[in-house]
C-alpha cells in the first residue's frame, strides 16, 4: 500500500495555493497595520515635539522684568541703579530745591534742600547723590538717614537745574514707559561653550604631481647598475624611450570625530582626528621584470627608491625592462589633525560659519595595485626609505553651515577647499606632490556646557 | 529536472511557490492514496490532502531530518485524516478477539488484487474498522499507541481491528470466488 499513488484533482493545488496566497495577504495586512500605527505615531510625535520645541523657544526669547521694587518706596538701603519710573505729577510730595552743583573725583554731586509744604526750603543739603542721569529722574539719598528723596523731573526742568552741556556723562533723559527694561533686565541666554560630534566627508583630490625625471637610466633608478646582469648601457641607455609618468585625480573620503568651544558669542575654535584615504591614478610606461618574479613591478618614481626593491632586483640574475603603459590605482591613507577657528555670521536655528585653518596629516601609506594580476601591488610606506614625508600641512577653509534639530543637536553640512602648505614628498624625492580639491562634510554635533 | 528533498524543503521554507508545488506535485499521489484509505468519499479525501499539505508548508520549517521526508508528510496526512474521522468514529464495544471465527480457513489470497482494488475494499470498510485497519495494518500502529492516539481501549482497538480483518476477508473471498467463476467460464 505504501507504493500507491493516486493523482488527486487538480482542484486540491488550487484550493491549496488560494489558501497559502491569502495566508501571505493576511500576514501583509497585519504588517500594514502595524507600520500604520507606526508611521501614525511617528507624525504624532513630531508634532508633539515641533510644538513643544516653538513654544519652549518662545518662552525662552521672553526678556525677563527688571528688578521689582516698590514704586513708591525704593529701597532706601540699596544704591541699585535700577529705576522705575511712573508717571507722576511734577511736583512730588515732597519738593526740593536744588542748592548747588559740583564735581568731584566721584562724579557730580548736587545738593537739595526739602521744602516744606509752602515751599520754602527748611533743610538745607540733605540730599547729596544724585542716581540715574539716564531716566527724567533724580533720586537722591541722604547717607546719614539713607533716607531717599526721589521724584520725577522732565526733562525741562532738568534743564533749569542741571547744566547737560557741561555734564556730558548726564546721558539725555528719555521719556520712559511705565515700565523700562533696565540695563540688566534682558537675561543673557546661557549659551553651550564645548561641543563633539562625528564628521564624514568625500571630495576630490588632485595629487598635484610633478615628476623629477623623465629619463629611464640606471641612476635614476637609484639602484646599483652592477646589480643588473645586463650591462646597463646594453638594457637602458640614452636611447631608451623616456619615463612617462603621471598621476591622475581621484576621490577622497573622510571621517573622525570633531570638537571644539565656543570663545565667544561668535568666535569659535574647532580640532579633531580624522581619517582619510585619498583614491589616484597613477600612469607609467615602464616596468620591471625578472626571470625569476611571475609579476612585473611598475618603475614608477613611488617605488624606484624602495629600499625593499632594489634589494631584490640586486639580488636577480636577469632584470628586464618592460616599455608599457600601465595605470596603477593610487591609494593614500592619512590620519589629520585639523585645527581651525571659526566665525558666526548667522546665529539662529540655523547656523552659519566661516572656518579657516590648518590641518596636520600623518601619512600612513600608500598603496599601488593594478587591474591586471600580472601587475604586482606595491606598498610604499612612511619611513626612512619612504619618499613621502611624516608630517605634511595643509591650509583648510570652509563654509559650515548648520541646523539645530534638537535642544543640543545640530546636524552640520560643510563645503571646504583643502591645499597642501608643503609637498607630500620629501625634499630628496624625485617627484613632488601639493594635493588640493573641494570636499564635503557632514555630520552631527552635540552642544553642552 | 527532478529536485531532492533537500533542496525543495530550503525552498518551501523560504515560502517560494514553486518550490511548494513542486513537493507537492512528488508527494501528492502517494498522500492522495493514503487519505483515499482514510475517507469514504472522494471530496472527503481531497479536504484532508488539502489541510495536510497546508499544514506541512506552514510547519516544514520546523521538519527535522531525522526521518525521510515522505514519512514526516504522512504522518499529518494520516493525523489530518484521524482529526476528520474522529467526530464520525462509532465503535463496537470490546469484543474478545478469540471470539471471531474467520469465515474462511484457509488463508486469504489477495495476490490478485491491485492496490486500487484493495484500497476500494479499505474504504468500504465501517469508519471506526477503516481507521483503526489502516493505522495497525497499515501505518503499523501498536494497538496501545491507536487506544491513546484515538482515545479509546486497547480492547476497543482490536476487536475493530478483527472486525475489519473479517469483513475483508469476506469481501476478498467473494471476489475471489467471482474470478474463479468467471475463469471457470473461459
Amino acid at each position: 500500500m505504501d507504493g500507491a499513488n493516486v493523482p488527486p484533482p487538480s482542484s486540491v493545488w488550487e484550493n491549496i495555493d488560494h489558501d497559502l496566497t491569502f495566508a501571505e495577504l493576511k500576514v501583509y495586512k497585519s504588517k500594514t497595520i502595524i507600520y500604520r500605527w507606526a508611521v501614525a505615531a511617528v507624525v504624532l510625535i513630531a508634532a508633539s515635539f515641533g510644538i513643544w520645541q516653538y513654544l519652549y523657544f518662545q518662552e525662552q526669547m521672553k526678556y525677563a522684568l527688571s528688578q521689582s521694587i516698590e514704586v513708591d518706596k525704593p529701597d532706601p538701603q540699596s544704591n541699585f541703579a535700577y529705576r522705575i519710573d511712573i508717571p507722576r505729577n511734577r511736583q512730588s510730595q515732597h519738593s526740593y530745591s536744588r542748592l548747588s552743583g559740583e564735581s568731584d573725583a566721584t562724579g557730580p554731586s548736587y545738593s537739595f534742600s526739602k521744602n516744606n509744604e509752602s515751599g520754602v526750603a527748611t533743610n538745607q543739603a540733605l540730599f547729596t547723590k544724585v542716581e540715574d542721569q539716564n531716566s527724567a529722574a533724580l533720586m537722591a539719598m541722604n547717607d546719614d538717614t539713607k533716607e531717599v528723596a526721589w521724584d520725577t523731573w522732565l526733562v525741562d526742568n532738568l534743564k533749569g537745574l542741571i547744566d547737560l552741556e557741561d555734564h556730558t556723562e548726564f546721558a539725555k533723559p528719555k521719556k520712559k514707559p511705565v515700565y523700562h527694561y533696565g540695563a540688566t533686565s534682558k537675561k543673557e541666554k546661557e549659551e553651550n561653550k564645548y561641543f563633539a560630534g562625528l564628521r564624514m566627508g568625500s571630495g576630490a583630490f588632485d595629487p598635484n604631481y610633478q615628476s623629477g625625471g623623465n629619463s629611464l637610466l640606471a641612476t635614476n633608478l637609484n639602484v646599483n647598475p652592477a646589480a643588473f646582469s645586463l650591462a646597463d648601457n646594453e638594457a637602458i641607455d640614452t636611447s631608451s624611450p623616456n619615463v612617462r609618468e603621471g598621476m591622475q585625480a581621484g576621490q577622497t573620503i573622510s571621517m573622525g570625530l570633531n570638537f571644539g568651544m565656543k570663545l565667544n558669542d561668535r568666535w569659535s575654535l574647532q580640532s579633531g582626528v580624522q581619517y582619510a584615504r585619498a583614491d589616484a591614478t597613477t600612469q607609467t610606461n615602464v616596468v620591471i621584470q625578472t626571470s625569476k618574479w611571475q609579476e612585473v613591478i611598475p618603475a614608477t618614481s613611488q617605488v624606484r627608491g624602495n629600499q625593499q626593491l632594489e634589494s631584490a632586483v640586486r639580488r636577480e640574475q636577469i632584470v628586464e625592462y618592460d616599455y608599457r603603459d600601465v595605470n596603477l590605482n593610487n591609494q593614500f591613507q592619512f590620519t589629520s589633525v585639523p585645527v581651525t577657528a571659526g566665525y558666526m555670521l548667522i546665529k539662529q536655528k540655523f547656523t552659519l560659519e566661516l572656518n579657516a585653518g590648518i590641518v596636520t596629516n600623518m601619512y600612513m601609506g600608500n598603496r599601488l595595485s593594478g587591474d591586471d594580476s600580472e601587475i604586482a601591488n606595491v606598498t610604499v610606506g612612511p619611513g626612512d626609505q619612504s619618499p613621502y614625508r611624516q608630517f605634511s600641512f595643509s591650509g583648510l577653509a570652509g563654509v559650515e553651515m548648520g541646523y539645530r534639530f534638537l535642544k543640543n543637536f545640530n546636524f552640520i553640512i560643510e563645503p571646504n577647499y583643502r591645499r597642501a602648505i608643503n609637498s607630500l614628498t620629501k625634499d630628496n624625492s624625485t617627484f613632488s606632490s601639493s594635493p588640493s580639491g573641494f570636499g564635503v562634510m557632514t555630520g552631527i554635533r552635540y552642544n553642552f556646557k | 529536472m527532478a529536485f531532492s528533498d533537500e533542496e525543495l524543503i530550503e525552498g518551501c521554507c523560504k515560502g517560494e511557490r514553486s518550490a511548494q508545488q513542486k513537493l507537492y506535485d512528488k508527494y501528492s499521489g502517494q498522500m492522495y492514496a493514503v487519505a483515499l484509505r482514510y475517507s469514504k468519499m472522494q471530496q472527503e479525501a481531497e479536504d484532508i490532502l488539502q489541510e495536510a499539505f497546508l499544514k506541512v508548508f506552514q510547519n516544514v520549517k520546523n521538519f527535522r531530518k531525522d526521518s525521510s521526508l515522505v514519512y514526516w508528510i504522512k504522518r499529518i496526512v494520516v493525523n489530518t485524516a484521524l482529526n476528520h474521522q474522529r467526530s464520525k468514529l462509532y465503535l463496537y464495544p470490546m469484543v474478545d478477539v478469540s471470539d471471531l471465527k474467520s469465515r474462511f480457513t484457509e488463508e486469504m489470497t489477495i495476490s490478485n488484487f491491485n492496490h486500487k482494488e484493495l484500497l476500494e475494499l479499505i474504504r468500504e470498510l465501517p469508519s471506526g474498522c477503516q481507521v483503526i485497519f489502516n493505522l495497525y495494518a497499515i501505518e503499523g500502529y501498536k494497538h496501545h499507541e491507536i487506544a491513546d492516539t484515538l482515545n479509546i481501549s486497547e480492547g476497543t482497538s482490536k476487536s475493530q481491528y478483527a472486525r475489519a480483518k473479517s469483513l475483508l476477508k469476506e469481501w476478498i473471498g467473494k471476489r475471489n470466488e467471482i474470478n474463479y467463476d468467471r475463469a471457470g467460464e473461459f
